[in-house]
């Protein structure tokens, strides 16, 4: 399975909460459909996820200069929403989420 | 297959220290049944990070999942009663679930459970698999009353590269509950992974004409095709089944005393009781979302009209006022439009009004006749039969962007209904001289038929996931 082997590093640093960050760019990634635009466009788009998976605050941190690649970005997040609640052991009242779409 | 080099990349490792004080806690043997979670070492956690990744692949990637059968004494009885059953209907649950593929069971490693040494991980994930849902099954000892014994289910979700227990959840039931534990698991695990739980607690009712004697009787099963039961006993024609949006009851068209009138039953049986009408026609019912109301196509001059009924047969009204012929009502899941098919223009197609009947427009343009619209849980998607030459079609229209897709190819496919959390499609498919049900992911793929008696037409699939 190629699938997750990038992932692999991420894991190694044995980061408890994988699955659902795995999860989390799993629903968003199946929602991302990339504009054509020239190689190397890329956009920060910074959210965070409320205890109940409920997406808030999305905003473009770094504009890709190229508005419909922001506006697609924006909507992959919008259109996973909500996501699966935060893991219970998770103590944070929200986790703040930076996606880099290239 | 995806190459590795456009997976997802974390840049930055995030609040791995804030929970690293959690782990000791999940343990890695099956729990004891219901055990609870135990309480936690409260360390004064620093506050938690943010959390950055990398998105460069299109499209949805499927979660690798190893299902072994479940631990179970060594018995035949117990393992042809409960452990093949419980087997069977989850990996048919999650088989069928786009966020997973399961990993190949030829390629399971022996003695590997409980999966507790990064070895034992290793030989997993070698088989394809990336998570392990490892299950328990025993029957309470009751030795003295064969079959009145508890079935206790104990299911634990391993992350195969951490070797973290991520669910831990333990079932009871009676042995004849099996299956129900088995797909309450599977929606467990779904909500799990995409934050709702999945169809497989929800039932289909459908027509049947299995009793013989030119009869057709109200059916319904399980979403797998299992534990299928008669709900009417008309000995007549009853059609046209519409589950309430609580999954109570079922309206439907009978000619049980002559002429055709519309029913209601609870979905678990028992006594019919008729809607009075001043109207004749009398078909395809269809309930308001919050089950006061049933839409209908009815007639009082002889020309077929949409109208609407509350549930006792009190306010009686006529929303549509055309001389075609207006049919087969559908409520959406907001309760505010109906859609319906009209040869107002033409050929039938699906036209859309407010619940009160003013604002009509046409909503399918394409083909010469469209049909039986079913609206999407979130009301976002319609599918209908759909027929241009030959024979009906399913398509389904995405109401935001406009466009149209058809799902199914050969033989002919009718009555659409979705899934309450909208993951899948049944409908009628008929090749040859048989009618069957079949069920499939929205866009066609995955199909299943899941009746072979009789013929089986005319699926409503209930609206509430538990």
């Amino acid at each position: 399975m190629g699938g997750f082997g990038a992932a692999v590093s991420f894991f190694d640093a044995d980061f408890p909460f994988a699955y659902y960050v795995e999860q989390l760019q799993a629903l968003i990634g199946a929602n991302w459909l990339k504009p054509p635009v020239p190689d190397k466009t890329s956009v920060v788009v910074a959210f965070r996820i409320l205890r109940s998976g409920q997406i808030t605050d999305v905003k473009i941190e770094t504009p890709s200069g190229v508005s419909v690649y922001d506006r697609a970005a924006s909507r992959a997040i919008y259109a996973a929403n909500p996501l699966p609640p935060l893991p219970p052991e998770y103590h944070g009242d929200a986790l703040g989420v930076h996606i880099r779409f290239q | 297959m995806k190459s590795p080099a456009n997976g997802p990349l974390l840049a930055r490792l995030p609040f791995a220290a804030a929970v690293l004080c959690s782990l000791a806690v999940l343990g890695l043997r099956l729990p004891v049944p219901g055990q609870g979670r135990q309480p936690q070492d409260q360390v004064a956690p620093p506050p938690p990070k943010d959390v950055s990744l990398v998105i460069s692949q299109e499209g949805a990637r499927r979660i690798p999942l190893a299902i072994p059968p479940a631990i179970a004494p060594l018995n035949p009885e117990l393992q042809g009663r409960l452990v093949d059953p419980f087997h069977r209907t989850l990996t048919s649950d999650l088989g069928s679930m786009a966020t997973f593929i399961l990993a190949d069971p030829s390629l399971f490693p022996k003695g590997a459970r409980p999966t507790v040494t990064r070895e034992q991980g290793d030989a997993w994930i070698a088989s394809g698999a990336q998570f392990l849902l490892d299950t328990q099954i025993q029957l309470s000892e009751t030795q003295a009353q064969p079959g009145t014994g508890q079935v206790i289910a104990v299911a634990q979700l391993v992350d195969l590269r951490t070797l973290k227990v991520i669910l831990s959840k333990s079932y009871t039931g009676t042995p004849a509950a099996v299956r129900k534990i088995a797909h309450t698991l599977a929606n467990d695990l779904a909500r799990q992974f995409t934050g709702q739980p999945g169809p497989f607690l929800s039932k289909i009712a459908f027509v049947s004409d299995r009793d013989g004697g030119q009869t057709k009787e109200i059916y319904a099963m399980d979403w797998d095709g299992e534990g299928q039961r008669r709900l009417t006993g008309h000995r007549s024609l009853s059609l046209a089944p519409d589950f309430s949006y609580d999954g109570s009851k079922i309206a439907y068209q009978s000619f049980n005393r002559g002429p055709s009138g519309i029913f209601v039953i609870a979905s678990d049986g028992g006594a019919a009781k008729q809607v009075p009408l001043t109207t004749s026609l009398n078909a395809s019912p269809s309930f308001s979302p919050d089950g006061k109301q049933i839409a209908f196509c009815g007639s009082v001059k002889g020309n077929p009209e949409i109208f609407t009924v509350n549930a006792d047969g009190s306010y009686l009204k006529r929303l549509t006022d055309s001389p075609a012929i207006d049919s087969t009502p559908r409520w959406s899941p907001n309760g505010r439009e109906i859609a319906f098919t009209s040869n107002r223009q033409g050929g039938p197609q699906i036209y859309l009004m407010d619940a009160e009947g003013a604002n009509v427009r046409r909503i399918t343009f394409a083909g010469t006749w469209n049909d039986e619209a079913s609206f999407s849980p979130k009301g976002s998607q319609l599918a209908f039969s759909c027929r241009n030459e030959g024979d009906f079609q399913i398509c389904v229209l995405d109401l935001l962007s406009g466009r149209t897709f058809q799902i199914t190819n050969g033989g002919a496919n009718e009555n659409p209904t979705w899934s309450p959390d909208g993951s899948k499609i049944a409908w009628e498919v008929r090749r040859g001289d048989s009618s069957q049900i079949a069920v499939a992911n929205p866009d066609g793929s995955g199909m299943r038929v899941i009746t072979a008696l009789g013929n089986n037409t005319s699926p409503t699939w209930s609206r509430n996931l538990d």
